[in-house]
């Protein structure tokens, strides 16, 4: 039986493209973690006392970073689609506006992450109560049936003008569409990652959303033994297609 | 839930919802050889059965022949297939009443329309696997990993379009001209439903014929065999698998196994594979209708990767909202230019000209619930114009088949609805023959043939280049 591996090398050049952005977000964060400052964090605020200094500007160039490096195989579908389905000489134009705004929404739910959970721990990121706070909102996100709706809608590729303003508004407009979707299928894996400030959980994390973009369907921890209390109160998940053999 | 009128519904085993179901193969590269699978598949099955009710061994599935030109009744549903009764005056089981639809079987045979069968498109597709996204989807579909309804990248080829897509809306939606639900429309327009129709077997068995033909046209047609994703496919999360005739076990294929109809796991022939067209290909047919030169061999033309690119688009939703409905495509005059040099350049060689570009219309995004609608695409007609006065003009017949679950979301589908790839070459080349030099842009009219009218929207209408 053919494998996920074996899917992963039906490449076009865009995914390999989609492939090379997250590379270099991989590559950047390890400077970040590994470069001068061994104990500097890598997009995050530790020891960030004031809110002021939460968002430091920054900030938003290493989370433009995890954002490529997290969320760029996942991007080949939409890179294809604006390639083929633009003019030759706005090809590059359009993915260039596409991956903008696609990263803008994303640091946006970067600051947001940061204030909460700055809030909730001002002393610093990487703590245990942030781990033991955000893994189990993660695991029940993986559950739900809205988390399940995301992922499915993550796959639209909306038709794209081609003259006048709608060619400049279409590959903004389908990357505002595209990060909703994908904020809202994501976000909770994203805060553990986000949280725990570690290459490693991050590497996990994009593996699991990478896996659930090919499978179209949310990795879930199986055999899972709900107490009976859960059990009778779980409300029944959507209905689902045959899984898959 | 219910599959047929009499409230027939799918089996709930394990081996079925877990290896049968949503398996079959669409808009792909796999389609021909997956759809070779199940009908050897069936035909074990049906064989197995006949020999145990102690008749002859080795039957074979027939085909229906509606490309038989010396058949006056070629297009006319076999009568063994349209009668209710036996000989005997017993119940015939080739005759379901699903296949009408809820309006129910008028007595009057289904007859396929001639432009509904086309076959030169696809035999004369000199690739099996389709070119850029835009471009060609050649003979066999374009490159996916395992699809069973159109998704993300992929495209029908020439042949699972017409005749393939065409037959099936046309026996499954030809007596209907509204549908209330999926039960109401008749069960070949349905992906999940065709097979239970008898006809579909003798359908596919045609189209797999049509297989054999396009690789026995004396122009060096072949399978992608280089290709192992190809080969040894389907890439993607699922296995090829058919029941046996015990109907416990199941046994993988893949479509290297597919291949040779001669070889004992198959071990058929076809009786008819003449070729419809013989001694033209595609460009020397094309190079001759334009006066030009012929290229020294197609395959000089083929052996380079084609450049395919977007020429034009219209993002303004089309709702099909009407028997007859006109829409026009702006072209980029930057890339119009280049077309036109395409065809100059070939003027002015004398010889080894490159063919000038081919063209494609992409209708793209195409939504609704109808899987039985079907229309006719007339390329350059204004809204004024007659489409019947002008069968010049016709790019094509477009049917709707897979269109519900294409526009459903869920694991299997992406929501993003169909999309169709026609070339329309001809048009534009006559076009040029008559005096036109400069495209801003090409009116179309889509007449529908069958279907329900306002179900319909096309997000997208392109038009692309391809060249080298």
């Amino acid at each position: 039986m053919a494998s996920p591996l074996r899917t992963l090398a039906e490449l076009h050049g865009t995914t390999l493209a989609a492939a090379g952005l997250s590379a270099i977000g991989w590559l950047g964060l390890a400077a970040l973690l590994y470069g001068s400052d061994q104990t500097g964090p890598i997009c995050s605020v530790a020891r960030a006392t004031a809110l002021g200094q939460t968002l430091h500007p920054s900030l938003f160039v290493a989370w433009g970073l995890m954002v490529l490096a997290m969320m760029g195989p996942l991007l080949g579908g939409p890179l294809h689609h604006l390639w083929h389905r633009s003019l030759a000489r706005h090809r590059l134009r359009n993915i260039v506006l596409f991956l903008s705004t696609y990263i803008t929404v994303w640091c946006l739910v970067y600051a947001l992450f940061t204030v909460v959970l700055v809030s909730i721990d001002g002393s610093s990121l990487n703590t245990l109560p942030l781990l033991a706070l955000t893994i189990p909102i993660a695991v029940a996100w993986q559950f739900s049936a809205q988390k399940r709706a995301a992922l499915l809608r993550c796959h639209l590729r909306p038709p794209l003008a081609v003259f006048g303003h709608r060619a400049w508004l279409d590959p903004n407009w389908f990357a505002l569409r595209r990060a909703y979707w994908c904020v809202l299928s994501c976000w909770a894996l994203m805060l553990v990652a986000f949280a725990a400030q570690s290459l490693p959980l991050m590497l996990i994390a994009t593996a699991i959303i990478t896996c659930e973009q090919i499978l179209r369907a949310p990795v879930r921890p199986r055999r899972i033994a709900w107490p009976d209390w859960i059990r009778r109160t779980r409300r029944p998940m959507a209905q689902q297609p045959a899984p898959s053999a | 839930m219910a599959i047929s009128p009499s409230g027939e519904t799918l089996p709930s085993t394990t081996e079925f919802q877990r290896q049968d179901k949503d398996q079959c193969q669409h808009h792909t590269w796999y389609f021909l050889p997956w759809h070779r699978g199940y009908l050897r598949a069936f035909e074990r099955i049906v064989a197995d059965a006949i020999a145990k009710l102690g008749g002859p061994k080795g039957w074979a599935l027939p085909y229906w022949n509606y490309n038989d030109e010396q058949n006056p009744n070629r297009l006319k549903l076999p009568p063994a297939f349209g009668s209710t009764t036996w000989p005997d005056k017993g119940t015939n089981p080739l005759f379901v009443a699903a296949r009408y639809g809820h309006t129910g079987h008028s007595g009057k045979p289904i007859e396929l329309d001639p432009d509904a069968v086309e076959l030169e498109t696809a035999l004369t597709q000199a690739l099996f696997v389709g070119a850029a996204k835009g471009g060609s989807p050649g003979f066999g579909g374009r490159r996916t990993v395992f699809q069973h309804a159109a998704q993300d990248d992929g495209d029908e080829g020439f042949l699972e379009q017409s005749p393939h897509d065409n037959v099936h809306g046309d026996i499954g939606g030809a007596l209907n001209n509204v549908f209330t639900n999926g039960l109401a429309q008749g069960l070949m327009s349905n992906p999940t439903m065709a097979a239970l129709d008898p006809i579909f077997w003798l359908h596919h068995a045609n189209i797999d014929r049509l297989w054999e033909v396009w690789l026995k046209r004396p122009s060096g047609h072949v399978n992608p065999t280089q290709d192992s994703a190809w080969m040894d496919g389907p890439n993607g999360a699922r296995p090829f698998v058919m029941p046996e005739p015990d109907n416990e076990t199941r046994t993988t294929f893949h479509p290297s196994e597919m291949l040779d109809t001669t070889a004992p796991s198959l071990d058929y022939i076809y009786e008819d594979v003449s070729d419809p067209f013989p001694g033209a290909e595609r460009i020397a047919r094309r190079m001759q209708r334009l006066r030009l030169a012929i290229p020294p061999t197609a395959e000089v033309a083929m052996a380079k990767e084609p450049q395919v690119e977007l020429l034009g688009a219209d993002a303004n939703t089309v709702h099909l909202a009407g028997p007859d409905v006109a829409a026009r495509v702006r072209l980029d005059p930057a890339t119009s230019r280049k077309v036109l040099r395409s065809f100059q350049a070939n003027e002015l060689a004398a010889h080894n000209a490159a063919e000038p570009d081919r063209i494609f219309l992409n209708l793209e995004n195409i939504t609704g619930s109808s899987d039985a609608t079907s229309f006719k695409v007339y390329v350059g007609l204004g809204p004024d114009e007659n489409p019947q006065e002008h069968p010049q003009n016709l790019a094509g017949i477009v049917t709707l088949f897979g269109l519900n679950e294409a526009s459903a979301l869920d694991r299997q589908h992406d929501g993003n609805g169909l999309n169709k790839v026609l070339e329309i070459t001809k048009v534009i080349d006559r076009l040029y023959l008559g005096g036109l030099r400069e495209f801003n842009e090409i009116p179309l009219r889509f007449v529908l043939r069958h279907g329900r009218e306002s179900d319909v929207s096309i997000g997208r209408i392109s038009i692309y280049r391809q060249g080298e």
